[in-house]
């Protein structure tokens, strides 16, 4: 009886070192993925601000290019950008000024879109333009010239 | 035999040792790759912001200046700048102290210029191991005898002549020109830096005219170009297109006569 007595208390004292190891080692694994987890949100938010900085820069040169008149003032897109950009989009809409105001009438709202094709990134950037600047819109709207400026 | 079942019971066997030290060795090891990596991360993730902030703050920079640009026609000063380096005259914030009005003077002095040129230039370094730095300078387009006068002698006459902007700069042609960096370093991140210009019709690698472009695009790298086989930045660059509202173009003559035509 004795001897059973201590039997038991040694494998009683084995199974609780087991269960120290066990819950030593879930502890270092709990550690370890909260460490990762944190450095891999710093990489992804890294990797967002450039994507959302590459997205600006695309909407930014985008409005450029039409108020330089290197691209026709008129509805496009959506098309890809071309290389090294190729994984972003853009669109050019140009829709009425919503305003009842005499002067606004003959305002135009130039809007360009850009997103990233996969991830979530997308900016819009809108200019107000004469309406005898903008080329014919998609439905019909608007008058046609073979130039641009913006209001003063 | 008790006693020797009783040392058994004391300490730990050969075996036993061994194994709890691999095992430590091996935690030991796992623990240190994985702080390895962790302090890697973290630099490239510091490194990558660091260099992302700085393109930002410096294109949001060059963008606003741009923006308004100018030209000084009396001085023959305009747009020059080549694929890495652009220099032109913008406006600022003149100094509030210029307009203080002292008790002594007899004439309320000049304000200084709102004008100012600025040059950003990123040197070509021949050795690839060696880091270069964009540096920016500024330099006011002063009325240089007023301001002269004011600042030494306050000897106060007023101006008979109109008052005229000095600059040191060369006019000569951009492309003929090597180009000297001068200034504070403005940034050591950016170790690519190239301009093209639009001149209505097509891109230009150099600009150097009494007009402006119509547009100036800049691209930002964060390593040295290497020229290989071929002429592809291979690193990731940020660029953008920056237009210029002050630059002639026929447009902006429609656009002029249009503004005077609503106006009067």
């Amino acid at each position: 009886m004795r001897l059973l007595s201590q039997t038991a208390k040694t494998q009683l004292r084995h199974g609780s070192v087991l269960l120290e190891v066990v819950l030593a080692l879930v502890l270092f694994v709990a550690a370890a993925t909260i460490v990762t987890a944190g450095m891999n949100a710093s990489v992804a938010a890294v990797e967002r601000l450039r994507r959302d900085t590459h997205t600006l820069n695309l909407a930014l040169s985008l409005m450029a290019e039409l108020q330089m008149n290197s691209r026709p003032l008129e509805p496009a897109g959506p098309e890809p950008f071309e290389a090294p950009f190729e994984d972003w989009m853009w669109r050019i809409d140009v829709s009425a000024l919503e305003s009842a105001a005499v002067e606004a009438d003959a305002l135009k709202k130039v809007e360009v879109v850009v997103w990233h094709t996969t991830e979530n990134s997308n900016q819009r950037v809108a200019q107000l333009f004469r309406s005898n600047d903008v080329a014919p819109a998609r439905d019909g709207s608007g008058t046609s010239t073979n130039y641009f400026s913006p209001l003063p | 035999m008790t006693l020797r079942k009783a040392s058994l019971r004391r300490a730990f066997t050969l075996v036993e040792v061994i194994l709890s030290i691999i095992i430590i060795l091996g935690i030991l090891a796992v623990v240190l790759y994985f702080y390895q990596q962790a302090a890697d991360v973290r630099k490239k993730a510091l490194d990558e912001t660091e260099y992302v902030t700085t393109a930002r703050m410096f294109l949001e920079q060059l963008s606003i200046e741009l923006h308004t640009a100018q030209t000084v026609e009396s001085q023959f000063i305009g747009l020059e700048g080549s694929s890495n380096w652009i220099a032109f005259v913008t406006t600022s914030l003149p100094q509030t102290t210029r307009w203080i009005i002292r008790t002594n003077e007899p004439a309320v002095t000049v304000p200084n210029t709102d004008l100012k040129r600025v040059e950003y230039t990123l040197p070509y370094s021949t050795n690839l191991t060696e880091l270069t730095a964009l540096v920016r300078s500024e330099r006011l387009l002063g009325v240089a005898s007023l301001v002269e006068t004011n600042l030494v002698t306050s000897t106060n006459e007023p101006a008979s002549e109109p008052p005229t902007f000095v600059t040191s700069e060369s006019t000569e042609p951009a492309t003929n020109v090597v180009h000297v960096a001068s200034g504070p370093v403005l940034t050591d991140r950016i170790q690519y830096l190239q301009f093209r210009y639009w001149n209505g019709t097509d891109w230009t690698d150099s600009w150097n005219s009494l007009s402006l472009p119509r547009g100036v695009e800049v691209s930002l790298g964060p390593a040295p170009m290497t020229f290989g086989e071929t002429n592809e930045y291979p690193h990731q660059v940020f660029r953008r297109v920056i237009h210029l509202p002050r630059s002639s173009h026929p447009g902006n003559e429609v656009f002029d006569s249009a503004v005077e035509e609503a106006l009067f």
